[in-house]
């Protein structure tokens, strides 16, 4: 079990002492129920942001940001996209139990060094979902949450409401099955209950069920949405391709245009590229600018991938991917 | 603007209204898709219109710059080519805009139509075009339109515009619209808005106090002049390191910015057939720079998010004398990463 610490002060130590050059945390955003990455650079970094600050200027800011740390229900960016960054700096990130499993990813894709990587883990129950909430509040500016057991308190153009934290959070963390971090050196806070969950929520079963025809419709709805900023794809930690396939262009295999076939063919690539990778945090539902919800064709793939090869994406970063392997015993011919 | 006349329309009317406008012309108005999303789009029935939007999430650029337009199509047999230019546009509606998305048109006018080349399908659906602003009492907190000097009851570069009259926008209590008509397009609507009243004297009245209030909300202005000279100077510093270190490049601040205008020029051809197409693109995307060799001037998020706030803050004041940012707060709105723009424009005053 990893030590229980203190946020900010494990942050300061760990920048002041130069055991890491940058520590990727959060910060409050300037929208309500929102967090913001927060990305400190510590004295002994070797490509500091701001070189040309005087010393004690450096360590103001780093003082001040430091201080500006928070971690809570806002916080709900997988930070773990921007190790990318940061690749051969020994870098310290705050990780939700769903983020930990994409740095389990990258290690297994050997896209991190674990020498380099100061892992905070962060135990939690779920983050708020800000646009249901406004949806919920009937506003758009929903501020001030505050958490009484299993209820949050909201408070909208002067009044205050009680909801259910299960309706206050996103889909992704409510069919969490990985609360706590499975890989972390520190931990901010105690463990919390996981809660027993069906091996397949009821909406998937109906989608499984479902003709078709209905399974059409439904995809083309989703995908008539997309406008193609990629969001899902900048903010996704599995999508680090140096070219996309997607930004190819001799030749082109993307087209751009808003005939939903576009868009379709996108997201099925994207798609067959995270099988077997995907851990299901949901960055790429919340960062969509148009709602598209992505997350119940992650979770088809996700239950497939368990179903045929039991095997959870980014739970055990010495475990061999699936989709990524094979073995001489495999029961199909064709791959021996 | 001299106002031609003034009707008063009754909210619970406003579907007779919209209906009356979508006779003969194609509508974009604010309206709220089945996840509740405020956005602009094409109405398929006058209810559509949702008065109680504040600013849409998808602004109403698609009117004059759709996500993709076909720019002509071909065939091609025996080694000749048919070229086929596209229909003219069908005379259009743009309703409900906020004077912020109002100022966005004037900035994609002054682009689309500089010399020495005006951009021929931007002026063919713009002059197709009737523009119907809407004024709103109340501002969403992530607008900032009033630092930049808009106010939102301003009906100026419109032809008709509405003034919301009883009550606050935020409790949805307007009960009535004033339609100002202020230009012959606004006119040539006489068959819409003809069976309304003309406003009376406490109508007048209340649309000037409207107007006063709004006026009398004095806001700190932003001071455009100190941000353009600053960024003048500041090409190579530092302070862009921190600035795009959060954005994830993703081009979601861009396709919902209203006055983002940049495109990229596609084939789309199947067997014989094919259209020349040009589709949104963004700064923000590796590839918008990437050249045939395979150089890329704009290598890393750093160049391309300084690009974006050059773009907005310096290069457009400096060629059209107009930020090209309208405060509408979309972007704000959408950023995954919160990547703040009023926070970045405060950092550039800030430094020294």
């Amino acid at each position: 079990m990893p030590k229980q610490v203190d946020l900010k002060t494990i942050a300061r130590d760990l920048l002041t002492k130069g055991k890491v050059e940058v520590f990727i945390g959060y910060q409050a955003a300037s929208l309500p129920l929102a967090a913001a990455p927060l990305i400190i650079h510590g004295a002994k970094d070797s490509v500091d942001a701001s070189q040309s600050m005087a010393p004690d200027a450096e360590r103001d800011m780093m003082a001040r940001k430091v201080a500006a740390l928070i971690f809570d229900d806002r916080c709900e960016m997988n930070l773990v996209n921007y190790l990318h960054k940061f690749k051969d700096r020994k870098t310290a990130v705050v990780v939700k139990g769903c983020d930990s499993r994409s740095v389990v990813g990258l290690l297994q894709e050997k896209q991190v060094d674990r020498k380099n990587l100061v892992i905070i883990g962060a135990p939690c129950r779920g983050v708020v979902d800000r646009r249901h909430v406004a949806k919920l509040m009937g506003c758009d500016a929903s501020r001030e949450v505050d958490r009484e057991g299993e209820h949050f308190r909201f408070q909208c153009a002067g009044s205050w409401k009680r909801v259910k934290v299960a309706d206050a959070i996103y889909t992704a963390c409510r069919e969490c099955q990985v609360h706590n971090p499975v890989i972390a050196d520190y931990w901010i806070g105690a463990p919390v209950p996981q809660p027993d969950l069906p091996e397949l929520t009821a909406e998937m079963e109906a989608l499984r069920k479902a003709s078709p025809d209905h399974r059409w419709t439904r995809f083309h709805k989703e995908m008539s949405k997309c406008i193609l900023c990629y969001a899902c794809r900048n903010l996704c930690p599995a999508c680090y391709c140096k070219t996309c396939f997607a930004d190819a262009c001799k030749p082109k295999w993307v087209g751009r245009t808003d005939d939903p076939s576009d868009a379709m063919l996108f997201h099925l690539q994207r798609l067959m590229h995270l099988g077997g990778r995907c851990t299901g945090c949901g960055a790429c539902v919340r960062g969509c600018p148009m709602n598209v919800d992505l997350r119940l064709y992650n979770d088809h793939l996700r239950s497939h991938v368990k179903q045929e090869y039991g095997f959870m994406a980014g739970m055990d970063s010495a475990v061999h991917p699936p989709l990524a392997m094979y073995s001489m015993g495999d029961c199909n011919e064709f791959i021996r | 603007m001299m106002t031609r006349e003034i009707r008063i329309i009754p909210l619970s009317e406003m579907p007779a209204f919209v209906g009356a406008l979508m006779q003969g012309h194609k509508v974009l108005a604010p309206t709220r898709n089945d996840d509740g999303l405020c956005v602009f789009a094409w109405l398929a029935a006058p209810e559509q219109a949702d008065w109680t939007c504040g600013i849409p999430q998808v602004p109403p650029k698609q009117a004059f710059l759709p996500r993709t337009e076909i720019l002509f199509t071909y065939h091609r047999e025996k080694g000749r080519e048919t070229i086929t230019p596209p229909p003219a546009p069908e005379p259009q509606i743009a309703l409900g805009l906020h004077p912020c998305d109002v100022q966005a048109v004037k900035v994609l006018d002054a682009v689309f139509s500089a010399e020495p080349s005006p951009d021929q399908p931007y002026l063919a659906r713009r002059a197709a075009t009737t523009l119907i602003g809407r004024g709103f009492t109340e501002q969403d907190p992530l607008v900032f339109c009033r630092e930049l000097g808009i106010d939102p009851m301003d009906n100026r570069d419109c032809d008709a515009f509405l003034v919301p009259l009883a009550g606050g926008q935020a409790e949805h209590t307007t009960s009535r619209m004033a339609l100002e008509i202020l230009t012959d397009k606004g006119v040539a609507l006489r068959l819409a808005y003809d069976g309304f009243p003309k406003a009376g004297v406490e109508d007048l009245a209340a649309i000037a106090e409207a107007r006063k209030q709004s006026a009398a909300r004095g806001v700190p202005l932003l001071d455009m002049a100190v941000i353009q000279r600053r960024l003048e100077n500041i090409f190579n510093s530092d302070l862009w390191n921190r600035i795009h270190e959060p954005c994830v490049g993703c081009g979601a601040c861009a396709f919902l910015c209203p006055t983002c205008h940049c495109f990229d020029i596609q084939e789309e051809v199947m067997g014989q057939d094919g259209a020349r197409v040009r589709v949104w693109d963004t700064c923000q995307f590796d590839l918008f720079t990437r050249h045939a060799s395979g150089h890329n001037p704009r290598l890393s998020q750093k160049e391309r998010s300084r690009q974006r706030i050059m773009h907005k803050f310096s290069y457009g004041v400096g060629k059209f004398h107009i930020p090209f940012c309208v405060g509408c707060g979309r972007c704000i709105a959408v950023c995954p990463a919160h990547n703040d723009v009023r926070q970045i424009l405060k950092e550039i005053s800030d430094f020294k």
